[in-house]
């Protein structure tokens, strides 16, 4: 959809979170609502 | 479907139950040819229209309990094996769970009349926590519906489908050789297709090390977490520094995102 829309520099992350989590990075884990009532 | 014909009116109603609960536990078997079939010879007095539906709900429910159950037990995890092995898995998981969050259980009622979905949403109902009794509701209600369009319509139309099977007939074993090479030729279409989408895929995604490495290196990619608010309420871990943004909101937020700099997507 980025890309229909112009953005060039776009790639998918292989594996999604679960591979980011799989390989032992960190992650935030802010519940949403204060990152909504943020926006 | 002339020997489907004399199949249903041979082996009556354990072959609707026996089929229609193949096909709800996602074997790629037509159940609904079977329903309009069995409402022709119901017509004809062959066999009882009411035990049909109430056999043909039975074996649905029974079979979409069982995924309800493996989505409460296995989360999303069932979605994604099931979305893997659909012939349109690329977008598979989002959309399920787009529409389940719209239109939340009232969705099973319609679910079994959308290909893909119908497979999909009684585990996503059981990923999302829903009340077996609720499930069990719209569950019955989507299964009648559905058994019900396909039985009502061999009811209606039987004098029609009569003739489309004795032209069958006529047409010999050549028409069911077009009729199967044609569905051969649909599914190693969409095969080649997800094959090319993967391989573009693998070209262009980037591995959690490279972006750690990105990351590292100071060159600040746009990371965007993709996810509905549905998964991201059931899972509210992100990657360090991710916009949250739906791929419902794109349009809206478009202009939050630059164009000068790497943007890496993600979800689950």
């Amino acid at each position: 959809m980025l890309i229909d829309r112009g953005f060039r520099l776009v790639r998918p992350l292989a594996g999604g979170l679960d591979a980011w989590i799989g390989a032992g990075y960190a992650v935030e884990a802010e519940p949403l609502i204060a990152i909504r009532g943020a926006s | 479907m002339f020997s489907l014909t004399q199949s249903v009116a041979s082996y009556g109603l354990p072959l609707v139950i026996g089929v229609v609960l193949l096909e709800q536990l996602g074997l790629p078997i037509p159940a609904i040819p079977v329903l309009v079939v069995a409402g022709a010879l119901a017509v004809d007095g062959k066999l009882a229209a009411w035990q049909v539906l109430l056999g043909a709900v039975a074996a649905s429910v029974a079979a979409d309990s069982l995924w309800f159950a493996l989505g409460r037990v296995q989360g999303n995890r069932i979605l994604k094996t099931l979305c893997r092995i659909s012939l349109s898995p690329d977008s598979c998981v989002r959309q399920t769970e787009s529409v389940f969050e719209r239109y939340g259980m009232p969705s099973l009622l319609l679910a079994k009349f959308i290909p893909g979905f119908s497979t999909v949403a009684p585990p996503m109902a059981g990923a999302v926590g829903a009340r077996l009794t609720t499930f069990l509701l719209y569950d019955s209600g989507g299964a009648l519906l559905w058994a019900g369009a396909g039985v009502v319509a061999g009811m209606l139309f039987h004098r029609a489908i009569d003739r489309v099977i004795a032209a069958i007939a006529s047409l010999g074993s050549g028409a069911l050789v077009l009729l199967g090479a044609g569905l051969a030729v649909f599914v190693a279409l969409k095969w080649w297709q997800r094959r090319r989408f993967y391989r573009m895929l693998r070209m262009a995604r980037i591995s959690v090390d490279e972006l750690r490495s990105l990351m590292d290196e100071g060159k600040s990619p746009v990371v965007v977490d993709v996810r509905t608010p549905g998964a991201l309420d059931r899972d509210p871990r992100r990657i360090p520094g991710a916009v949250v943004l739906a791929a419902s909101e794109l349009d809206a937020r478009l202009a939050e995102l630059p164009r000068d700099r790497e943007i890496i997507l993600y979800c689950t």
